[in-house]
């Protein structure tokens, strides 16, 4: 017990373990004394986390390899017309993600980067940001009578 | 004038005592616990059914999320079951950074076990500390695999990620940390006073009893039992680790009797034990590759030709994990069966719940380290939602009936 | 007669703030003993403020009038103890006259109303685990009582022959129980003083002695399930009697006042802030008794098992309190007056 006790004096003054809650940003309607607060910076992460994943429209050559190995099925096919060709791209759901990087290793043309980013936490799962390659989606995408709607979960 | 004085008491399935939904119900007589009853299928989750619709790289990641905390002994068991159905050598530098991640896991997850024990009976500042010393074994775990949890560092045939002279660098630091905290927290761990009056003479699991009901990893070697797969059935770097032998209460001079105190014990010498193996592994890690150089395509079209059957077993912190994988020509296995530490585990809690007190019941619990979620195979239920029960002989059937569906498919 | 209703108010009012307050540190000081930075000190306020938003749940199985009426039972004796305890000794340190007394008999009877009150309104919420929880409480309600009864009977002892009554607690801030004691007296009182800080966290139910609340075992036992304006009723209860209990240690042992110890007195121009100042005193004091007996005991102990709370008290803190009780009769100086 005389352990305890030394180990809780000597933390007593030690700097503390824990670290605020990490905010991304201060919503809009947040109540007007809320907003005094501070912004608390997530702690870092290490060289190598497996993080966000980014995407590279034109290098990709649309094999689909990465959405065979793909463990969650985060990852969609989708027809593409680029340069008036008809080839295929894809969209990555990070809510579904599981962030192995399998499809980064796998991938021939070093399309798919991993990022150390992680601060990604959002309320809607089907936001931009959490969609890699929304924006590339809606612009090469195939219109076809009845395509699939933008926010078709990528199973 | 024997009249019933006892009452029911269900604990379960969720209460603050468990991590997971897990279902008791006790007969308590005052205080004193003369029976129990445990029910289990509050979170099945179908991973083995998953499986069958996976190809073997996806299921690695997969299995991953069987445990949160064998995050590496899961996916190891599996690799060493495809290893075994394949034939596949794995090179030495694998082996042993396989020992490594596999080792730190289970530094990691003793301490967070011993954190879990310290909250049931009240000792929130242990709670607390082991969880905080924890985190320096999760930040070299995040350095060396790229995450703190699910490593991902497995595949069939080797590992994805090298140990770079930085990585190195950084276990040799985290090792030195638990070298000198080991001292000071053991002394805390095995002596304080208030933790020796909750753990003492609770939840006894003698040897004979832990024998027959096939306890295993350190809720066997709590009461005794010398057994462990790293020993008896050597994987890995395991084989060159002459000097490892099965740990035990004996080794702090005291002669086991299977209660919580016992398992405590082990757990904490098995922290120096996992320091010890990753300072030898690091000492004579082998240099060359670190998997068989085939890409994930390549794997799959090789295992896809292949048909066989093959088991892996690995000791996970827990206990020994066994993974049964049956292959049929396909790219995914036609059976997977997952035998985690608590399916066998589970149940010696019926002898260490008996004859105890309420107090008593959330750190009995806890002491085999219960993974509820690994454990539930199954759950029966009417097309009404109802919950209803199956007897034994009918689960039987059922289960040889399955099996041998999924076999005579393969042998033809 | 008027100024003193005044204190009394004012103390009530205080006491909200100041056992809420009191919580607040209790929590902020367990987590920087715990490596945490812990909650702000404002928390306990925060908390029955949304308390008194939620919805109150009243449990199909209960008994509906005992179940409602036991928390508001509970935080009018809990007034009443702060009250009964604190008002003379409020009067004493600014310098009035107080009407009361305070009998320390009367006192540790009112000690066991607020805890009597949560066991009834448990046993009526019809939950096996208030059952529990009420059951266990009631044990160390019978353990703990023969600990305080020693400790006020040994210093009522000591005062006996000086004062006309010596169970009255403005006896004491005077004739204190250092009073001419001699090596045995100090001794002594010291032993009755660790009797009574072991006694404090159980009848806070605060660990090693929290059995009737264990959160991992019977999931907050007596308040299991009370809810929103209830709970809230429950927890000031708790803050009013975290002020009362630590005021009654502080007056037993400590009743020294600033003035008297430094011999100073503060004005600003014309007005005397002495009784601030000795306020201020008495709530330090206060503040540091509980950190003491409740604080650093919870954090560096386990919960113990029932059967263990009754030998810890039933043996160790009655052993300790009746050979501090003998020694101060043995102290040659006490016998001497």
């Amino acid at each position: 017990m005389l352990g305890m006790v030394y180990k809780v004096v000597e933390q007593l003054f030690a700097k503390k373990s824990t670290n605020y809650f990490p905010s991304k940003y201060i919503l809009e309607d947040t109540a007007d004394t809320l907003k005094k607060g501070t912004i608390h910076p997530p702690v870092g992460v290490k060289e190598g986390f497996r993080g966000r994943l980014e995407y590279n429209v034109e290098s990709c050559t649309g094999c689909g390899l990465c959405s065979k190995v793909c463990p969650a099925n985060a990852i969609e096919l989708y027809p593409a017309v680029i340069n008036d060709k008809k080839t295929k791209r894809i969209v990555i759901y990070l809510s579904r993600c599981t962030y192995c990087q399998e499809c980064v290793n796998i991938c021939p043309k070093n399309s798919i980067q991993i990022t150390t980013h992680f601060f990604m936490a959002d309320y809607n799962k089907y936001d931009a940001s959490l969609v890699v390659g929304l924006e590339h989606r809606k612009k090469y995408e195939l219109k076809e009578e009845g395509s699939p709607d933008v926010q078709k979960e990528g199973n | 004038m024997k009249s019933d004085i006892t009452y029911p008491l269900n604990i379960g399935p969720v209460h603050p005592a468990f991590k997971e939904p897990i279902k008791f119900t006790f007969r308590i007589e005052g205080e004193k616990v003369v029976g129990a009853d445990i029910d289990f299928g509050y979170t099945h989750r179908a991973i083995e059914r998953i499986a069958q619709e996976r190809n073997y790289i996806q299921i690695i990641y997969l299995l991953e999320r069987v445990c949160g905390i064998c995050s590496f002994s899961h996916p190891m068991a599996y690799c060493l079951a495809i290893e075994d159905v394949a034939g596949i050598e794995v090179p030495p530098r694998a082996r042993y950074i396989r020992t490594i991640v596999g080792e730190l896991e289970r530094l990691h997850s003793h301490l967070l076990w011993t954190g879990v024990a310290a909250h049931e009976i009240g000792f929130d500042t242990l709670f607390m500390y082991t969880w905080n010393i924890r985190e320096k074994v999760l930040d070299c775990l995040e350095e060396l695999t790229g995450n703190r949890i699910n490593y991902a560092m497995l595949t069939i045939g080797g590992v994805r990620r090298d140990i770079t002279a930085d990585n190195a660098q950084t276990i040799h630091q985290v090792l030195e940390y638990y070298e000198e905290l080991y001292n000071r927290t053991s002394e805390i761990l095995l002596d304080d006073l208030t933790l020796r009056a909750r753990t003492e003479g609770v939840g006894i699991l003698t040897i004979e009893q832990a024998e027959r009901l096939c306890a295993v990893g350190p809720t066997a070697r709590g009461s005794g039992l010398m057994k462990d797969v790293r020993v008896d059935y050597p994987v890995n770097a395991y084989y060159e680790i002459l000097w490892l032998k099965p740990v035990s209460p004996r080794d702090i001079g005291k002669e086991p009797i299977g209660d919580v105190y016992d398992r405590m014990a082990v757990r904490v010498l098995e922290i120096q034990q996992a320091i010890k193996i990753i300072q030898f592994c690091m000492e004579n890690l082998p240099e060359g590759d670190i998997n068989t150089g085939s890409g994930a395509v390549k794997m799959i079209n090789a295992l896809k030709k292949l048909e066989g059957e093959g088991v892996g077993r690995y000791e996970a912190p827990r206990g020994e994990v066994c993974h049964y994988v049956i292959l049929d020509n396909q790219e995914h296995p036609v059976q997977i069966k997952v035998k985690a530490p608590t399916y066998s585990n589970g149940f010696t809690w019926a002898p260490m719940l008996t004859n105890i007190e309420i107090a008593d019941i959330p750190i009995v619990v806890a002491s085999i380290d219960p993974c509820v979620a690994c454990a539930d195979r199954m759950t029966y239920v009417q097309a009404d939602g109802s919950r209803t029960t199956i007897s034994w002989e009918e689960l039987r059937a059922k289960s040889i009936q399955k099996y041998k569906g999924v076999r005579r498919q393969w042998m033809k | 007669m008027d100024e003193v209703i005044g204190v009394a108010i004012a103390i009530v009012v205080a006491g909200v703030f100041a056992g809420l307050f009191l919580k607040g540190i209790d929590r902020k000081l367990a987590a920087f003993m715990q490596s945490r930075i812990g909650p702000p000190i404002a928390q306990p306020i925060y908390d029955i403020l949304k308390l008194k938003q939620k919805q109150t749940i009243i449990p199909s199985t209960s008994v509906r009038w005992l179940f409602t009426g036991a928390p508001l039972v509970a935080l009018t004796s809990g007034i009443v103890l702060l009250l009964y305890i604190s008002l003379s000794y409020v009067c004493y340190i600014i310098g009035l006259q107080s009407p009361v007394q305070g009998d320390l008999i009367v006192i540790m009877y009112l000690i066991l109303i607020p805890s009597i009150a949560i066991i009834s309104g448990a046993f009526a919420s019809g939950s096996p685990y208030a059952s529990i929880g009420a059951q266990r409480e009631m044990v160390i309600l019978m353990s703990t009582e023969l600990p305080i009864a020693v400790v006020v009977l040994s210093i009522a002892w000591h005062v006996a022959d000086s004062m006309y009554n010596p169970f009255a607690l403005q006896s004491l801030f005077e004739y204190t129980l250092w009073h001419h004691a001699g090596a045995f007296g100090i001794l002594g009182g010291i032993l009755l003083f660790l009797a009574m800080i072991l006694v404090l966290p159980a009848e806070m139910s605060k660990v090693p002695f929290d059995q009737a609340e264990a959160e991992t075992e019977i999931a907050e036992g007596v308040m299991v399930e009370y809810s929103g304006k209830l709970l809230a009723f429950l927890l000031l209860t708790d803050a009013f009697k975290a002020l009362s209990l630590s005021a009654l240690i502080v007056i037993l042992f400590f009743p020294y006042t600033f003035t008297g110890l430094f011999g100073l007195s503060f004005s600003i121009g014309s007005y005397s802030i002495t009784p601030l100042i000795e306020i201020i005193f008495f709530i330090g004091k206060v503040v540091i008794v509980y950190s003491i007996g409740v604080t650093v005991i919870r954090v560096i102990m386990a919960r113990l098992k029932i059967s263990q709370v009754a030998k810890v008290f039933l043996f160790a803190v009655s052993a300790i309190s009746i050979i501090g009780m003998v020694l101060i009769m043995l102290d040659p100086k006490m016998k001497m007056i």
